[in-house]
């Protein structure tokens, strides 16, 4: 299995960020199968979320170098190291799980299922496939043979070079390995060549025994003067005959070539000999002079880099535009209904603005599925959603506090309840203003969270006893404290002949006010 | 056969979804959460699947 690391979100394959495509080709299975996945997660406590948003952010894309925090942040990202960011993810996940798992029915069911499918149907069954090479398993390595000559009799040539029946190295399929080869079958041609003009005319190249020339062969002296070009006068590059050993001639004389010619003499050779000997010299010589015959060091040309285009989002055809200004006309007339609505008193609230306004974008966005998807609509729809989550928060909030209000009038001792009075969530209004006491009373009051009001009596003692997990105590406007953990008494006297009444207030989250 | 916008029609119905279930809570101001942890969960799987099955369709 790759590496997740080595994962890059696709640009070719992708429906939202190309992060299941990528995944999916670098382990080579259906992209399919990991988007499920990414949903199976998803709805186990929201992990699938939290994998996937860390995956845009920190994969980059296909022929990318830098991800999005990168392009975000800096160049400063990438020194943070792998295992920071392990942790980052993990701690949102355990967060995501903690705040979603509450509200989905599915626990973390699905992940563990899905991670026993992973392991035992893919990375365990692909590690079994294809174990590791051993040092047993491994063939033996071949040492590289230099070849030998065609008459298997010396190692090298006197050019040094292999003959045709050279031992190539096993399984050479490389770009060098060929052009080693192409150069060695190239050389050994041309040594096996020289080889057998040392031997004696190839048996193409003799002629016929009409042509052979009667006279024969032998050193003679030069010709003072002589303007007959030779080769070596030809090409100064290329050595002449008279360079190397005659070996061919047979000499018809006594003191032939086994005796050294004469400084002032030249070796002739029979005009078809030379004229083959020199056609070879010329080719071989030609074919040595370039350096690299085969290409093997010219630089390699540039290659093409397919350029990967988008495919054609089908927003920009006429039909979508008409399809964005349906949806901004439906828009407006809808939300001018709602403020006619709004003005003759109907109870349209800012969500409800909001929320219309969403619907008519998303059954926009629903339409433009055959119609095409103009630019504009969907940035729209998601800053709407966003927008309808605040708008809906705030509302919620003002809303709870105004349907949990719980609102309680006391006026004579024995109305007051002997049981503390409790409250979940929501304003808890006590009124004790009318209150009249011919002895000492208590009264105890609990709010979870919310807002808790007395308003006492003036003409008695009171004691008032409050405790708050954490939130705000506003007590008589001689006390005013914030924070966690608060814990005191008051005690203010109105008559040394008065009745004394005792508070007992308990707020685990929220705000505390007594006043008179 | 004319291809469909699989993005669309997801984000779409996402959208559309949430405006309503808010509309509903506005107007009527109830949300019944025992329904809603089934519902929501079935709803984006459903979803999901659709825009799987119409992207592998189209692919």
């Amino acid at each position: 299995m790759g590496s997740i690391w080595m994962v890059r979100r696709s640009t070719t394959d992708r429906k939202l960020s190309g992060l299941c495509g990528g995944i999916a080709a670098q382990w080579g299975i259906d992209p399919l199968l990991v988007r499920i996945g990414g949903v199976v997660l998803a709805v186990s406590g929201g992990i699938g979320l939290v994998l996937y948003a860390a995956g845009w952010l920190l994969i980059p894309e296909q022929g990318a170098e830098r991800s999005k925090l990168e392009e975000m942040f800096g160049p400063k990202v990438t020194q943070v190291p792998r295992a920071a960011w392990i942790a980052i993810v993990a701690v949102a996940c355990v967060i995501s799980t903690s705040v979603f798992g509450s509200l989905l029915p599915f626990g973390l069911g699905p992940a563990l299922i899905l991670a026993g499918i992973w392991y035992f149907g893919y990375y365990r069954g692909r590690r079994t496939d294809a174990p590791p090479p051993t040092g047993a398993d491994t063939p033996p390595v071949q040492p590289w043979q230099p070849p030998a000559r065609p008459d298997a009799g010396s190692a090298t040539s006197s050019t040094g070079v292999p003959g045709p029946s050279a031992q190539t190295p096993p399984q050479q399929s490389s770009a060098f390995a060929q052009a080693a080869e192409a150069w060695q079958r190239r050389v050994a041609e041309a040594a096996a060549r020289e080889a057998r003009q040392q031997e004696g005319p190839e048996p193409a190249a003799p002629p016929t025994s009409a042509e052979q020339p009667q006279r024969p062969y032998r050193w003679t002296a030069a010709a003072p003067g002589s303007t007959a070009p030779s080769p070596s006068t030809a090409d100064p590059t290329i050595p002449g005959p008279a360079a190397r050993q005659p070996a061919a001639p047979e000499p018809t004389e006594p003191a032939g070539p086994a005796a050294p010619p004469p400084a002032d003499t030249e070796y002739q050779q029979p005009p078809w000999a030379a004229a083959a000997s020199d056609e070879q010299e010329r080719a071989r010589a030609q074919y040595f002079m370039n350096p690299d015959p085969v290409g093997l060091y010219q630089p390699e040309p540039p290659v093409p880099v397919p350029t990967v285009t988008a495919p054609a989002r089908p927003g920009d055809r006429p039909s979508a535009r008409r399809l964005r200004l349906v949806g901004l006309v439906v828009l407006g007339l809808v939300l001018a209904g709602l403020g006619v609505a709004d003005a003759l008193g109907a109870p349209i609230t800012a969500t409800v603005y909001v929320a219309a306004a969403l619907l008519v974008v998303g059954l926009t966005l629903v339409a433009a599925t055959w119609l095409g998807r103009a630019r504009g609509i969907l940035p729209v729809g998601i800053l709407l959603a966003v927008a309808l989550a605040g708008v809906a928060v705030a509302d919620s909030a003002a809303q709870v506090e105004e349907w949990a209000r719980d609102s309680r009038v006391y006026t004579t001792e024995s109305s007051l309840p002997t049981t503390p009075i409790a409250k979940e969530v929501g304003l808890l209004d006590l009124d004790l203003s009318r209150l009249e006491l011919t002895r000492d009373a208590r009264l105890e009051a609990n709010v979870d969270f919310g807002s808790l009001r007395v308003r006492v009596p003036d003409s008695v003692d009171l004691d008032v006893r409050y405790q708050i997990d954490h939130g705000t105590a506003r007590l008589l406007d001689q006390r005013e404290q914030a924070g966690s953990d608060l814990a005191d008494t008051l005690r203010v006297d109105a008559g040394s002949d008065a009745p004394t009444l005792t508070l007992v207030l308990t707020i685990d989250q929220g705000y505390l006010e007594v006043t008179r | 056969m004319r291809r469909v916008d699989v993005v669309s029609l997801i984000a779409g119905l996402l959208l559309s979804t949430i405006a309503i279930g808010a509309l509903w809570t506005a107007i009527a101001g109830r949300i019944e959460w025992s329904v809603l942890r089934v519902a929501g969960p079935l709803t984006l799987v459903v979803v999901g699947v659709l825009g799987l099955a119409l992207s592998r369709g189209r692919d």
